[in-house]
């Protein structure tokens, strides 16, 4: 005892877990196996380590916990929870090693329960907690790790034997010859009814068959799952059929997302798998179809035969059976035709094509319906015969027995040529992956089969000439018919998958396309979608269809684009995604969208400025965004420099144009344009000049502001663009030569609406402002001024004199026009040289 | 984690590929075993139908010897008594796959027969732990030119497998991976102790 707290403080204060952990197993020894009666004392101790940092460690207190529920079932009430509590651990590794020690938990747990007299509270308690791990377990089943979801499997494997009955035919794979099972627990049982534990098995097995079927089914997993499949229905046979056939499915439907090497290894691990179900003595119902998808997999004739004399004893030897004679005999019958395994397949390019499920294969089969409908009576008298066995047949069993007498060479012929039309232009890679031609082709077996799939689908798409499928009655003989007619169907084709990617191609007038699968179940379903491979069904749109889906994507970005619970990055990245979209779309497309954005500016002023900004580095090449958007735009990015301009005039078009109510807002933004945007174009620049007579009292003045800084900087860059402002900007000067202001000075933009008469302060200053800002960068324009000073009315000549300060300052003294205008001084302008010469001499230029 | 991995490999007779590989990662620290799952140990004799048999447990010191004796000349062109040499240098005789009761993460074995062999053997074992086991394998031809780049490229997948924190998850991607770099075909299982 006193070495046990010793090894614990050992253990506390170490710093490696390795240590730790080896100091921890010596007191597991201790107290686990060499004196139990510790155990009570010091179980508290040992599972505090669950708080330790190191996930190694707390994996090994899991194993504690088990190895000490396994020696003592009083220790599961105790430390269940603690187990509970791990399986919600963030190391995957802890979680994996709680899964792993929850099956033989739940035998512990149930053996507990069962050998005892009276059940005391601990064990309900027990049993209530460990109810709640294996829910949460099982439903880890989806968990996002793969080795979680092995475990799982395992799990789950070992639960359901515990949970079922053992059977006469078991194989047990343990040494003893039967494991605890639902025998051993007596139907007195007062926690948990053995039958309610026995359904919930059965819900486990359909839970891992559909897992089994589930679409982006890892390898690994997947072979897991089989081998557990496998495992359960050798040692529980009545799981037999269900095995059987999530097998066979399995084989027609692998997984799309398996590399080629994994298809092998799958395929094997399949052959391995099924070869061990064939051993089994329950499984001989089966063997046929077990066969059928083994020599798909590559069995070896020799082998088959082999099988086959195995098959054939058991089945004589299980002669109670009547449906087990009845089939030991058909598969006798044809050895000793075939001296071989019937190879009931249908593989040739011929019965594929039938066997493809295609509208307008269906199509021309109720076709031949029709026609034959009226012989059919007759022929169905003259076959009651063999009818006559089955009584009890199914609507499926008395539809393929139609079919097959049907299956002549004109209708197959027909069905042929019909079904071509729906094939796809190239052989997808899957088909040719999964595609092996038999040899068994054109016989009865291999006909009979054909006959039956063609009616599964008949009757799954309730055209069978044989009667209606009762939507209600019926299901239960469906399910059972149809359980087996899937095990045949799939059974004699492993192409079938490739062809369930054919969906995509179907014409779209046919509007009740019958179901792949007509299985009832819900696993074998999911099969069939799973073959839908997306890059198959996927058509590619063309240039076109994609233009007009980014167009449709924008308009329900700027719909959504002021809603209110849009956060602030959301609202970003989405006036991103429509700028660069905008950019990158033709004038045409996006009229609606720039109406709508253009009907408002204020509201999608930002948007419109990031749509300019795109749209210029896409023309400049600048953004990578065009690079990589493939070739169709790398011819509009070279075009668009037009393009942009354009856009641009339209923008101010809208701006400049706007109502009186949206004024204010279209000026602000107007003027934030001109001072942003990278680029203006010289229509818009020509157009602009003229604003800059407008008034400078009300909301213009902004744009007003803009201008005369815009023009500014284009003068200072020069080109054709400055040629035009220097020539407003005469043209404006010249205004004031006029007795009374210009036509051209008033209009509802301009901020004056009414005409004036005289020229007053505001009209002057007008006129006055464009050719004076631009005066410093263009000099020459002081001996138009002096003329106009000469000619203009006094209200003008005040105004000049006024204004001229800020320019005349900044040409300074050494201005050569300046000075060539002093000198010679026109005449009538004499005050104006003397008001330029005092601004110069003025005591603060004068440095 | 990565270093803790216990690898096996297994060839028919171990003697070739599956000591090459295991001579290989025992240099770059990796917890090997190396096993043969075939009846017998097979050597190549003086003539096609004329095997050199051995029973498993036999040492490679005294097939050295045997051989030695039997025909110096001959098994000294074909590598045989180098092989040998090399082999009862880093352990004492050939073992046979199914008598081992030793516990592996990675079987990687180096021919489909093999790996059906020791797939077989572990179908039939009943797990306890339900501890996974990845079984994997890669062809290689039984001489000593390709048995020495089998060894590489074993080598290198157990690199690969062992740079991952969590194997269960990680190994379909890493296989892939592989396969796709050393353009071989691979088979893989898993199955459980």
């Amino acid at each position: 005892m006193l070495l046990v707290v010793e090894l614990l403080n050992q253990a506390a204060f170490l710093p490696s877990e390795k240590q730790r952990i080896s100091m921890l197993s010596q007191v597991q020894e201790l107290v686990v196996h060499r004196q139990p009666d510790l155990l009570d004392t010091f179980y508290e101790e040992v599972v505090a380590f669950q708080s330790d940092k190191n996930s190694d460690v707390r994996k090994w207190v899991v194993g504690f916990i088990e190895e000490a529920c396994k020696k003592d079932g009083r220790m599961l009430p105790l430390l269940l929870p603690n187990v509970q509590l791990l399986l919600e651990d963030g190391t995957v590794s802890v979680v994996k090693r709680c899964v792993q020690a929850t099956a033989p938990l739940h035998k512990c747990t149930l053996v507990w329960v069962t050998s005892a007299h009276t059940i005391t509270s601990d064990m309900e308690l027990a049993w209530i907690i460990l109810t709640g791990i294996k829910s949460k377990v099982t439903a880890m089943i989806d968990h996002e790790n793969d080795g979680v979801r092995t475990q799982v499997i395992k799990c789950m494997e070992s639960m359901i034997l515990v949970q079922s009955y053992s059977e006469t035919t078991s194989v047990h794979r343990e040494r003893e010859n039967v494991p605890f099972c639902l025998d051993r627990v007596p139907l007195t049982l007062k926690l948990t009814r053995p039958r309610k534990l026995e359904d919930e098995a059965k819900q486990m097995v359909q839970k891992l068959v559909s897992f089994l079927g589930s679409i982006h089914i890892s390898s690994v997993n997947l072979m897991t799952c089989m081998s557990s499949l496998v495992i359960l229905a050798r040692a529980r046979p009545i799981f037999l059929p269900s095995v059987v056939q999530s097998l066979e499915l399995l084989h027609a439907n692998l997984p799309p997302t398996l590399s080629k090497s994994q298809v092998n290894s799958v395929r094997k691990h399949l052959k391995l798998q099924l070869i061990n179900l064939l051993k089994h003595p329950s499984a001989c119902d089966f063997h046929d179809n077990i066969i059928t998808v083994l020599t798909d997999l590559g069995m070896s004739s020799s082998e088959k035969r082999e099988r086959a004399k195995a098959a054939a004893v058991a089945k004589k030897e299980d002669g109670n059976e009547g449906s087990a004679r009845k089939r030991a005999r058909l598969s006798n019958s044809t050895l000793t035709s075939n001296k071989d395994i019937p190879e009931d397949h249908k593989n040739t390019i011929k019965s594929k094509n039938t066997s493809q499920d295609t509208p307008s294969t269906l199509a021309s089969l109720t076709k031949i319906k029709t026609e034959t409908i009226d012989s059919k009576k007759i022929e169905d008298e003259g076959g009651e015969d063999d009818e006559k066995e089955e009584t009890a047949g199914t609507l499926l069993d008395m539809t393929t027995k139609w079919v097959l007498r049907r299956l002549t060479i004109d209708n197959v012929t027909e069905l042929v040529m019909t079904s071509m039309l729906s094939l796809p232009p190239t052989m997808p890679g899957l088909f040719s992956a999964g595609y092996t031609p038999v040899s068994g082709a054109g016989t009865l077996q291999q006909k009979q089969q054909l006959s039956r799939l063609l009616a599964s689908q008949l009757v799954a798409a309730n055209v069978s000439p044989m009667g209606q499928l009762p939507p209600q009655t019926s299901v239960a003989p469906m399910a059972e018919g149809l359980t087996e007619e899937d095990i045949q169907r799939l059974g004699d084709s492993d192409d079938e998958g490739p062809f369930v990617s054919f969906l995509g191609s179907r014409p779209p007038n046919l509007s009740a396309p019958p179901p792949a699968l007509p299985a009832p179940i819900l696993a074998p379903i999911r099969h069939k979608i799973q073959a839908v491979k997306l890059s198959e069904v996927t058509p590619v749109l063309s240039e076109q269809q994609q233009r007009s889906l980014s167009i449709c994507l924008v308009r329900n970005l700027l719909r959504s684009y002021h809603f209110n619970n849009l956060s602030q990055l959301d609202k970003k990245h989405r006036m991103h995604m429509i700028a660069k979209l905008l950019a990158f779309s033709s004038a045409d497309e996006i009229r609606g969208v720039e109406d709508t954005m253009l009907q408002d500016p204020s509201k999608y002023c930002d948007l419109i400025e990031l749509w300019i900004f795109c749209v210029h580095s896409a023309t400049c090449d600048f953004s990578q965004l065009a690079r990589i958007t493939g070739r169709s735009h790398k011819k509009k990015v070279l075009t668009s420099k037009q393009e942009y301009d354009d856009m641009l005039v339209r923008v101010f078009d809208v701006t400049t144009v706007a109502e009186s109510n949206t004024r204010m807002s279209a000026c602000s933004l107007l003027s934030r344009l001109l001072l942003s945007c990278p680029a203006v174009p010289v229509t818009v620049v020509s157009a602009l000049v003229e604003c800059a007579v407008s008034d400078n009292n009300n909301s213009s003045a902004l744009v007003r502001k803009a201008i005369l800084q815009e023009a500014e900087a284009i003068l200072l860059i020069g080109g054709s663009q400055a040629e035009s402002i220097m020539s407003a900007g005469r043209r404006q000067l010249l205004y004031l030569e006029q007795p009374e202001p210009p036509d051209a000075m008033f209009a509802e933009f301009l901020g004056r609406p009414t005409k004036l008469e005289e020229w007053d302060e505001a009209t002057v200053k007008a006129c006055l402002d464009l050719p004076l800002t631009i005066l410093p960068l263009h000099e020459a324009l002081v001996h138009d001024l002096a003329l106009v000073y000469i000619k203009t009315v006094n209200e003008a000549k005040r105004g000049i004199l006024r204004l001229l300060e800020g320019p005349v300052s900044l040409m300074g003294m050494d201005s050569p026009q300046l000075l060539a205008l002093v000198r010679s001084t026109p005449k009538g302008s004499e005050t104006l040289i003397t008001r330029i010469i005092h601004i110069l001499t003025e005591k603060g230029l004068a440095l | 984690m990565s270093l803790d991995l216990r690898f096996a490999v297994s060839c028919s007779s171990n003697m070739n590929r599956s000591m090459e590989a295991h001579a290989m990662l025992q240099k770059k620290g990796f917890k090997v075993r190396s096993f043969g799952t075939g009846d017998k140990v097979k050597l190549p004799g003086p003539g096609p139908d004329k095997p050199n048999c051995y029973e498993f447990g036999t040492s490679y010191d005294f097939i050295y010897k045997d051989l030695l004796n039997k025909d110096k000349a001959l098994y000294t062109q074909n590598g045989l008594l180098h092989m040998l040499d090399r082999n009862r240098r880093i352990k004492d005789g050939p073992e046979r796959f199914q008598d081992c009761t030793d516990k592996f993460d990675i079987i990687l074995t180096c021919e489909e027969k093999v790996y059906d062999q020791v797939l077989e053997f572990l179908e039939c074992h009943i797990p306890e732990e339900n501890n996974p086991v990845h079984i994997i394998n890669i062809d290689i031809q039984d001489n000593h030119e390709e048995a020495t780049i089998g060894a590489f490229m074993i080598c290198e997948l157990a690199l690969l497998l062992s740079s991952s924190d969590d194997l269960d998850n990680d190994i379909d991607e890493l296989l892939h991976e592989f396969e796709n770099k050393c353009q071989r075909n691979i088979l893989h299982c898993v199955q459980f102790y």
